[in-house]
């Protein structure tokens, strides 16, 4: 993949919530792939240990794709780099679940970042997700 | 630097920008970064030394905007903000989302900026 662009970072950006909000796995699956080919990459930062980009993206879609709606607060995109912050709404609540994503896209690469926030008084178990649960082994779902 | 250290801090910034506080700006960021500062725009080219990025944004923008803190998402040595950047007279903002950095008495930013 050649040099991306803004407009191609903006489809990216609002399909794979689109997809989201859609329940269309396959669909978010065929972004993530066409952006990166060579490599996914996922953070949640401050974490020590880390998954591959695959395993996350994939996990995150069948345990979690119907208990959060996402709300996009704002995106920006500078460069060859995005930043969005998202709320993302636990279904059957008034919980949300705020982050602040970061995109860096390469030639067929895409890092990801997530700085997440849980709720106040969460009524959920955060303990399911990837990005809250207590740091084990790299396993850890 | 522990959360509750880099979120006073953070606190500290807006208030004081928006204030008027040039002193208790500045305090803020040498308390925050007494190894070295430094700044990047996203997307203009690499960071650069962040003291004079720092002055430049206050002999420019200080009188002229007014911070609105959105969110602010601390997690590890990092913090992440959603800014709204409210030019003062007017219905006009800029958004931004800024990114903090804090290793061991330096402290990185980086600022992505969403123009009106």
């Amino acid at each position: 993949m050649s040099q991306i662009n803004s407009e191609q970072i903006e489809r990216f950006m609002s399909g794979q919530v689109r997809c989201w909000n859609n329940h269309d796995k396959a669909g978010l699956l065929a972004l993530y792939r066409e952006m990166a080919p060579a490599l996914l990459n996922i953070e949640y930062v401050g974490r020590d240990q880390q998954a591959d980009g695959w395993l996350v993206i994939e996990e995150m879609f069948d345990k979690h794709n119907h208990q959060f709606r996402l709300e996009v607060v704002n995106t920006i995109i500078n460069g060859n780099e995005a930043a969005v912050h998202h709320r993302n709404c636990i279904v059957g609540s008034s919980q949300v679940i705020e982050s602040i994503e970061t995109y860096r896209f390469g030639p067929g690469t895409l890092h990801v970042r997530y700085f997440l926030q849980p709720p106040k008084d969460a009524s959920v178990n955060l303990e399911q997700f990837r990005g809250f649960a207590a740091a084990t082994t790299p396993e850890t779902p | 630097m522990d959360t509750s250290t880099i979120e006073h801090f953070l606190h500290t910034q807006v208030q004081a920008w928006n204030r008027g506080d040039k002193e208790g700006f500045f305090a803020a960021y040498r308390a925050a970064a007494p190894e070295g500062l430094q700044i990047e725009y996203v997307g203009r080219g690499p960071a650069g030394e962040g003291w004079p990025v720092l002055e430049g944004m206050w002999a420019q923008q200080s009188a002229k905007i007014e911070i609105e803190e959105v969110v602010l998402i601390i997690n590890g040595n990092e913090a992440a903000c959603h800014n709204r950047n409210k030019v003062r007279g007017s219905s006009l903002s800029i958004e931004t989302i800024e990114l903090y950095r804090f290793d061991q008495g330096k402290l990185m930013v980086r600022y992505f900026v969403r123009q009106p």
